[in-house]
């Protein structure tokens, strides 16, 4: 060390006291790395400029090349794919770029357009490149893969996208649910079965959402996964059967209604409310001083939708005082029985008043 | 040749209906907001004006109200992504003619817009 910096300051000149040689020396240094900084900053600031610039080329490209394919009848689509195929998917960018605006215009366009993409999809030999993206490591990656998939609706075997289904990135769960659900065409949650992790809130809302808009086949007997290991997966199933009116799956609820999960017993309360069970006051009146809030606000909800005023009054002298909250809904379903009367306490007041009470 | 008013903010859309309708034999003006709409309906009238409801600076409502009460004949396409009933009947009971939820089949929209146009 002592004598690299013997070296070095040996450039300067010999009257400079040694602590000015150390000076300028960092000086120096400093310099060299800024100008190294700005530079790096200056390639990366161009090499993202050429970037963009292909890839707007290629979107331009792309806009013309779609468009002519999907509305130009006399538009030779078996030469124009094979010269789009070898003159413009040479590069990892003009492949993704195709990618991207084939996915883009497949979001937003339906019918016989549609299934045209998905087919130029595979003619232009696109499935081997995100085929390629499964096996890469990046989560990002794997995810745009099974998205792209399950978007155009291309099956690929299934051992090839279930170990994604208990991925640790949520995102990748999710594409990967959402692409069994979008390929099936009966049974669309047996990957249920699979499922390893518990379900997320938007997980559950994204497949129900796909088994209303994509989801072609049977609705299927959700009571199946009614004794899966993983609770969001119970709590899921239960609110599907209200969801998708299975009446004949009430016995099968009735026993959540003692379940040791507060989130479980909720469930269960609002499907059967929803499901109309009439007998479902009597099961749950007797333990409303037990419950927890939450599950008394369900059962609240639960009289007023099925019950009559006699049943909401067995509920009054369990209300604890500083119950608030509980108290203001009971005061709010009382109302609902009995819309007049507000009125009627108005008036009462009103008389009272007037006769100096 | 009829003179349509496509306002949308959706660039791959734009490209569509402007390869389509332009294809179809129509001369197609292209809005990318609601200020811009609205500039291109103080210069003159169009056969016929298809707009989205969610756009920049003037909503959809907002343009639909204009237009019908400058252009009350100017048959109105709305091409939106909203799937909601009460959207869809406030359109119906502002005065729209069409309402084409995305996303949209555009051999279905270009009849649909010819049969409009064969009308008015």
């Amino acid at each position: 060390m002592k004598d690299v910096l013997h070296n070095v300051t040996a450039y300067f000149p010999e009257e400079w006291a040694w602590i000015m040689k150390i000076n300028a020396l960092f000086i120096l240094l400093f310099l060299l790395l800024t100008i190294g900084l700005i530079g790096f900053i200056i390639f990366l600031r161009v090499e993202k400029n050429i970037r963009n610039d292909k890839k707007q080329a290629q979107q331009l490209l792309l806009i013309d090349f779609l468009n002519s394919f999907l509305f130009e009848e006399d538009f030779d689509k078996l030469k124009e794919i094979e010269d789009f195929r070898t003159d413009h998917l040479k590069t990892p960018l003009e492949i993704k770029v195709t990618i991207k605006e084939i996915l883009l215009f497949h979001e937003n366009l339906k019918g016989e357009s549609a299934i045209a993409l998905e087919e130029l999809f595979l003619q232009l030999q696109l499935d081997k490149f995100v085929l390629n993206d499964l096996k890469k490591g990046n989560w990002f990656t794997v995810a745009r893969a099974i998205y792209a998939l399950s978007e155009l609706g291309i099956e690929v075997s299934a051992k090839k996208i279930e170990p994604y289904l208990n991925d640790p990135k949520n995102e990748v769960r999710q594409q990967s649910q959402l692409y069994f659900l979008k390929v099936a065409k009966d049974n669309p949650l047996q990957f249920l079965d699979k499922t390893e992790r518990p379900l997320t809130t938007w997980q559950q809302i994204y497949i129900e959402n796909a088994l209303k808009n994509f989801y072609q086949g049977p609705a299927p007997d959700f009571s199946i996964w009614l004794d899966h290991k993983l609770d969001t997966v119970v709590e899921f199933s239960i609110r599907m059967i209200a969801r998708y009116n299975q009446f004949e799956n009430i016995p099968k609820l009735l026993p959540f209604l003692k379940n040791e999960k507060e989130s479980i017993r909720k469930e269960a309360i609002h499907a059967l409310c929803s499901l109309e069970y009439i007998e479902l006051l009597n099961l749950i009146l007797p333990t409303f001083k037990q419950e927890s809030i939450s599950i008394k606000k369900e059962i609240l909800r639960s009289v007023e939708q099925l019950g009559t005023f006699d049943d909401l009054k067995e509920i009054k002298p369990m209300l604890a005082a500083q119950d608030w909250e509980l108290k203001i809904k009971y005061f709010n379903i009382e109302k609902y029985f009995f819309p007049n009367k507000k009125d009627e306490i108005h008036m009462q007041y009103l008389h009272e008043q007037e006769m100096g009470l | 040749m009829k003179k349509i008013l496509v306002i949308e903010d959706n660039p791959m859309v734009i490209k569509s209906l402007e390869f389509k309708l332009t294809k179809d034999g129509n001369d197609v003006h292209i809005a990318h907001d609601g200020r811009e709409a609205m500039k291109f309906l103080k210069e003159g009238e169009f056969d016929l004006i298809l707009t989205d409801l969610m756009l920049p600076f003037v909503t959809g409502n907002e343009l639909i109200s204009y237009i019908k009460k400058v252009y009350p004949q100017t048959p109105i396409i709305v091409l939106s992504t909203s799937t909601q009933e009460t959207i869809i009947m406030d359109a119906f009971n502002m005065g729209v003619d069409d309402f084409i939820t995305k996303p949209f089949s555009p051999n279905e929209l270009s009849l649909r817009v010819k049969r409009l146009l064969a009308k008015s």
